[in-house]
């Protein structure tokens, strides 16, 4: 038995499973993009239908992508910044460190679904922690999740508990990978502790904020679940995010060729974007390797 | 349709539009429903309610009427169906058919109606009327509805649509955005495109099939 068939042999389950449920669905869905079909029945050619009709004709399209964007926009800095600033906390060196890095861990391993309920909760606009805790400083809260207005913002509020999860993590491994003589060096040149974030932390740790930026970004533009379980899109399509629009239009209405060709516009949008990032990050990413 | 959406509207507005939205902000499901938590006083729902109230509050008090209608008009509501069908392609339709005939038999109607989780009724009258399945009070006024009842399931090609825009249309009446005609037009513009689309689809399936 050669080699090269003894490589292929142990490769083979990995290339049939890819094969099965990656390549296959994936040419399927773009060939069905360009199909009515409904999943029961034999998909019917339509060309360019799909595409022509949510570009120019659907309203919804826009509507998902203005509420993604807004959701993207807002929550992908936040998210980031959140773990920067709780890895940085938890880099110092006091006593229970260990302890308070698992505390601060462990509301990220709560599946979505859990998570919404609990959040719903705490958006109640009677009897949500939130609104009871403004109510002591005598405000009024918001209606939340029944406000156009708020519907969104209270999503990202919700985004924000997962600051301690694995990107805190890997920030704080980050922090601790930079050399300690750089900030020997810097505090012998009189650098201030700003200064030295500034200019030692945040160009060491960068390509680990353009990592996450990219996961992110990524993961924002599927943003699903949280909708799904406590708005379905609503008030008045405040929160009908792309992928909740994509999915009533599959799974739904059973519209599977509409839906593949959203699903595909999303994986251009996705890619632009991703590029985009890729070109932006020469101004602010620092390779220590690099020349 | 106009008149029914604009009296939930104006009934709405005289409570107070964000004093009802914070207190539907309040429901959930089961024990936290609006109504099977004891709330709220009155409330459109399905029939699947009597057994979800059995389950989660046995003791709440309450009766059920039909919906109340305009005038002279009759009550009318809509209703959904379980139903069962034979694929065009079935290897044994014949056989199918005696399946769904032992389906629709009251001895089995009546034992699927019992086990049932959700409040059903059947389409077999005797087994609908039968007395072991006419023990829960409230049965008898959803029984006498189904002979005026009026499925969705008329526009089954775009059943999702349908529900979809007729939400969005009454929330966007009660929230005064827009006029009620232009939104119901809009959402009738909307059911139609997808049915154009649904029946065409359909007639193309059903000419290759033929073919």
């Amino acid at each position: 038995m050669s080699k090269r068939f003894l490589i292929f042999i142990f490769l083979s389950p990995w290339i049939i499973g890819f094969a099965t449920f990656g390549i296959y669905p994936l040419m399927m869905s773009l060939y069905y993009s360009f199909c009515q079909y409904d999943v029961l029945q034999i998909p019917m050619f339509i060309g360019l239908e799909n595409y022509k009709n949510i570009l120019t004709k659907d309203p919804y399209f826009w509507i998902s992508i203005k509420n993604t964007a807004y959701y993207t926009f807002f929550r992908v800095p936040l998210n980031i910044i959140g773990s920067l600033l709780l890895a940085i906390l938890l880099n110092q060196m006091v006593k229970g460190i260990r302890i308070l890095r698992t505390i601060y861990f462990l509301p990220s391993i709560i599946s979505g679904v859990v998570l919404s309920v609990i959040w719903m909760w705490i958006f109640n606009p009677q009897i949500g922690l939130i609104n009871i805790i403004l109510g002591f400083f005598g405000l009024n809260g918001p209606l939340w999740l029944q406000d156009p207005q708020w519907s969104k913002p209270a999503l990202i509020i919700m985004g924000l508990w997962s600051i301690g999860g694995g990107r805190m993590l890997v920030f704080l491994a980050a922090l601790q990978n930079i050399p300690k003589h750089l900030y020997e060096a810097f505090e012998m040149d009189g650098g201030n502790t700003y200064q030295r974030f500034f200019h030692i932390t945040l160009p060491m740790i960068s390509p680990v904020i353009f990592l996450w930026s990219i996961i992110e970004v990524i993961a924002s533009m599927q943003v699903f679940t949280e909708a799904f379980i406590m708005t379905k899109g609503g008030p008045l399509d405040s929160t009908l995010f792309y992928n909740l629009y994509l999915y009533n239009k599959a799974f739904e209405d059973f519209n599977m060729g509409y839906a593949s060709a959203l699903a595909w516009i999303l994986l251009a949008i996705t890619l632009c974007v991703t590029l985009a990032q890729f070109h932006l990050s020469k101004r602010y990413v620092y390779y220590e390797g690099q020349k | 349709m106009k008149k029914s959406f604009s009296w939930v509207r104006d009934y709405i507005h005289e409570i107070g539009l964000n004093d009802v939205l914070e207190l539907m902000g309040t429901f959930g499901v089961a024990d936290q429903h609006g109504f099977i938590s004891g709330k709220v006083a009155m409330m459109i729902l399905d029939s699947s309610f009597p057994k979800l109230i059995n389950t989660y509050n046995p003791d709440l008090n309450y009766g059920v009427i039909n919906i109340p209608s305009f005038e002279n008009s009759e009550s009318v509501s809509s209703s959904g169906t379980w139903w069962a069908g034979i694929p065009r392609n079935a290897k044994n339709p014949e056989k199918a058919w005696e399946f769904m005939k032992f389906l629709a038999s009251t001895d089995f109607q009546i034992e699927y109606l019992e086990k049932s989780t959700e409040s059903l009724f059947s389409a077999n009258r005797e087994a609908a009327y039968h007395p072991e399945f006419l023990v829960e009070k409230n049965y008898k006024v959803f029984l006498d509805q189904m002979h005026r009842s009026k499925s969705p399931s008329i526009i089954p090609l775009a059943h999702d649509t349908f529900w979809r825009e007729y939400t969005r249309a009454e929330e966007r009446i009660i929230r005064n955005i827009s006029t009620m005609e232009k939104n119901l037009v809009e959402a009738e513009k909307r059911i139609q495109t997808e049915l154009d689309k649904s029946f065409r689809y359909y007639d193309y399936v059903t000419r290759k099939l033929q073919n």
